[in-house]
């Protein structure tokens, strides 16, 4: 996979040159986590993706998949009646921003041609592109910095033994994960590079 | 914190617990994970709560080495405004009430 990072383009925006097979494996990815939230891929962006979810007046179970429990995760560690009521008032509503992301990024990927982002579109595909590498790494039972260290020599190396042990498919998704983080890592030192200076701290709020 | 000579140490010392359980009775924390990066975590902690970049990558470092860092105090509602914040980013976060925070 020749991975391509974001860099900067002559306008200010942020440009990032897949071929077509990663991008439709990316596009792949993006669906599987749209649906893992109970959204639907087909809706175009801007479309309420999650019109049958809606704010109920009873409790909110907690997702029972680690990989969604990961994406949505408990407000509290000790607290039960805290996490419960939490996500009682805020699990739908976050699942919404979650597909909405997902599916910006989607646009992008399945444009023809390098992916364009704007800087003002570049938070929310940061999030959905950290909402695929968390779905990935449960999934490939990353855990520990170790294993991530561990998945990443498996992307860059492949393992010797990968047809004997079945490891092929695992290998695969370890490409797709180091893609992901450089994709991600590569558009958030950009976002960072135009934050204003330390001498001009933010407020604390800054409108979206 | 300034203590005077007329005053306890200990009851000082009370009374100030009290006082900051009283004006920031929650916090905020955000727990490590091995997949965000720290680029991103120092990103969502300079803009979303407006940190100067040394701050924001003071806490992520924490974040990173001590596998937890305590990003904000206030009111419960605050605190879980935060955390909602910090769940939209793809960080793991949760509120706890001062006295059990730490």
């Amino acid at each position: 996979m020749s991975a391509g990072a974001f860099e900067r383009r002559g306008d200010g925006g942020y440009v990032a040159h897949l071929d077509a097979a990663e991008r439709r494996v990316l596009v792949v990815v993006v669906d599987e986590v749209v649906e893992l939230l109970g959204g639907d891929p087909g809706m175009p962006d801007g479309d309420d993706p999650l019109e049958m979810v809606r704010l109920g007046v009873g409790p909110v179970p907690a997702p029972t998949d680690p990989a969604l429990l990961r994406l949505l995760p408990d407000a509290s560690r000790a607290d039960a009646a805290v996490a419960a009521e939490f996500r009682r008032l805020t699990e739908e509503e976050l699942r919404r921003t979650k597909v909405g992301n997902l599916l910006r990024l989607r646009a992008a990927l399945v444009d023809a041609g390098p992916a364009m982002v704007q800087p003002g579109e570049a938070p929310s595909l940061a999030a959905a592109l950290t909402d695929l590498r968390l779905v990935l790494a449960e999934r490939l039972g990353v855990s520990t910095e170790a294993d991530a260290d561990e998945l990443h020599r498996l992307a860059v190396q492949g393992d010797p033994a990968e047809a004997e042990t079945g490891e092929v498919t695992r290998r695969y998704l370890a490409l797709v994960y180091d893609l992901l983080t450089l994709l991600q890592d590569s558009l958030v030192w950009l976002m960072l590079d135009d934050l204003p200076g330390d001498d001009e701290p933010d407020p604390r709020r800054p409108p979206r | 914190m300034p203590t005077t000579a007329t005053v306890p140490l200990a009851d000082t010392c009370a009374d100030a617990v009290e006082q900051t359980e009283a004006v920031h009775p929650w916090v905020t924390i955000v727990w490590n994970d091995p997949v965000n990066l720290m680029s991103y975590v120092t990103w969502v902690f300079r803009t979303y709560f407006g940190f100067p970049r040394t701050r924001a990558e003071h806490l992520m470092m924490q974040v990173h080495t001590q596998g937890r860092a305590t990003v904000s105090h206030g009111a419960l509602e605050q605190m879980e405004t935060d955390a909602r914040a910090m769940h939209g980013f793809g960080l793991w976060a949760t509120v706890e009430p001062t006295r059990t925070g730490g």
